[in-house]
């Protein structure tokens, strides 16, 4: 979960302004025990969890500032992940540097969850204008000790505020940390980028992939014009069926015409009994037949009848002359 | 940290990926598809070259009805071969009964198109048969 904290918000939206509800402010340090909180607070945090510098830069405004502030601490803050934050101060800036995600995961720590948190301030922001020392805890208060906001132990600078009842007097500067309180065990920012390398490796195996899939449907493409150019087939497929049709339609005839002439060759002729002529195309035959007696010409009519539908049919001087229609 | 939400990446990343397999799996599809289609093509295309060489090849169909007449017993008498206007005319005269049977189961085992088929007996001994093709 991620709240955002915008950066230049006016003061009378965020802060504890008059005619707004009073919203609470808690001071965080290291170490503390878990602050009892219902709703959403102000958090101010200790200089424990930044370094702070202040410069005179040749800088226009913060924005340069902050591109100038690494340079600045790169030196003396521990090797880590820093984010910089620059506030102009007349002629100076006020630069910080802060690492983020511990920020968010020690308050998530001490349950203070991003749903709870309003915004988050340093203490150099918010107590630098209090010239006493302000109580932090038994042991230690927080003072301005040249005008940098540090943690002393009691002893030495005793103090009768506490951090939080300072921070209720006044309102909250405009000067919010931008800080990501988005947390989780399960993904830092080491992980995110670890699972992004990841994330883009897959993509790319993916995209190869991809482009493998394309090259093989090109592939078939090819294939399919050199099949038809190969074989001459015609472009679309209802000109395929009829070429198909065509084909198969005159194989058909052809098998039909052999087959009906065998017929005609296996008429039940007797010995002395002869074909004189015979005569056939595709949709009918002729035939004239010498017969022994004229009554055999109605077996002979009966033989043809099961190929095709006798259309003529007549005997003269023992000589039968027949046509079959076919089809 | 605080200028991407990594769940945006994370959202992104899903998109993207969930994008790419499903163009993928189109993908795929497509080429199985094609696949099938060209087989079936390959499979079509032979039965259409086979049927064509066998029934819608003039020449070949011709040679091969040369090819019998031109054979001993029938080259002798084989008379006018005639082609016009895509019809192969032949006529063999004078067959024997053994040799009408060997011509015309010759011919009939051939794939050539026949159009027309006419036997004529002469007298008791033999028999004219005259054939047309269409080529």
């Amino acid at each position: 979960m991620t709240l955002k904290l915008p950066s230049k918000l006016p003061a009378f939206l965020s802060g504890s302004s008059e005619g707004t509800e009073k919203i609470k402010t808690v001071f965080v340090t290291k170490p503390m025990l878990p602050p009892a909180v219902n709703e959403p607070v102000y958090v101010v945090l200790s200089p424990a969890f930044y370094w702070f510098r202040e410069e005179v830069l040749p800088a226009r405004n913060a924005a340069q500032a902050k591109k100038l502030a690494p340079s600045f601490f790169d030196t003396v803050i521990p090797e880590g992940s820093y984010e910089y934050f620059a506030i102009a101060k007349g002629e100076a800036f006020w630069l910080f540097a802060y690492d983020p995600a511990a920020i968010a995961e020690y308050l998530d720590d001490i349950g203070l969850k991003p749903a709870r948190i309003k915004a988050v301030y340093f203490a150099q922001t918010e107590c630098s204008d209090t010239d006493v020392a302000l109580r932090i805890d038994d042991d230690t208060s927080l003072i301005s000790v040249d005008g940098v906001m540090s943690v002393v132990s009691s002893r030495y600078a005793p103090a009768e505020t506490t951090v939080e009842e300072q921070c209720e007097k006044t309102p909250r500067s405009r000067h919010k940390v931008p800080v990501s309180l988005y947390r989780s065990t399960f993904l830092d920012e080491r992980k995110v980028f670890r699972l992004t390398a990841v994330a883009v490796a897959f993509l790319a195996v993916y995209l190869g992939n991809f482009l493998l899939l394309r090259y093989q449907y090109r592939q078939q493409l090819v294939r399919e014009a050199t099949l038809k150019a190969h074989y001459r087939l015609p472009e679309t497929s209802f000109q395929l069926k009829s070429l198909m049709r065509s084909l198969e339609g005159r194989q058909a005839r052809q098998l039909r015409f052999r087959k009906r002439f065998k017929q005609l060759t296996k008429l039940p002729l007797q010995r002395g009994e002869a074909v004189k002529s015979l005569r056939i195309d595709m949709k009918k035959a002729d035939l004239v037949i010498a017969l022994l007696q004229p009554k055999r010409a109605e077996v002979l009519k009966d033989a043809l009848q099961k190929q095709g539908r006798i259309t003529a049919a007549k005997v003269k001087d023992k000589t039968f002359y027949v046509s079959v229609a076919y089809e | 940290m605080n200028k991407i939400n990594p769940l945006y990446l994370l959202g992104i990343f899903i998109a993207v990926a969930l994008l790419m397999m499903y163009e993928s799996w189109a993908m795929e599809k497509k080429i199985s598809r094609k696949a099938q289609e060209n087989a079936q093509t390959e499979m079509l295309g032979k039965k259409v070259a086979s049927l064509k060489t066998r029934w819608k090849d003039p020449k070949k169909a011709r040679s091969r009805i040369d090819e019998v007449l031109n054979m001993r017993p029938f080259a002798s008498k084989a008379g006018e071969r005639r082609y016009k206007s895509g019809v192969y005319k032949v006529t063999v005269k004078e067959l024997s009964a053994q040799e009408l049977d060997r011509l015309s189961a010759k011919l009939l085992n051939e794939t050539v198109p026949f159009k027309r088929l006419e036997m004529l007996r002469n007298g008791d001994r033999n028999v004219t048969v005259t054939m047309e093709f269409a080529l």
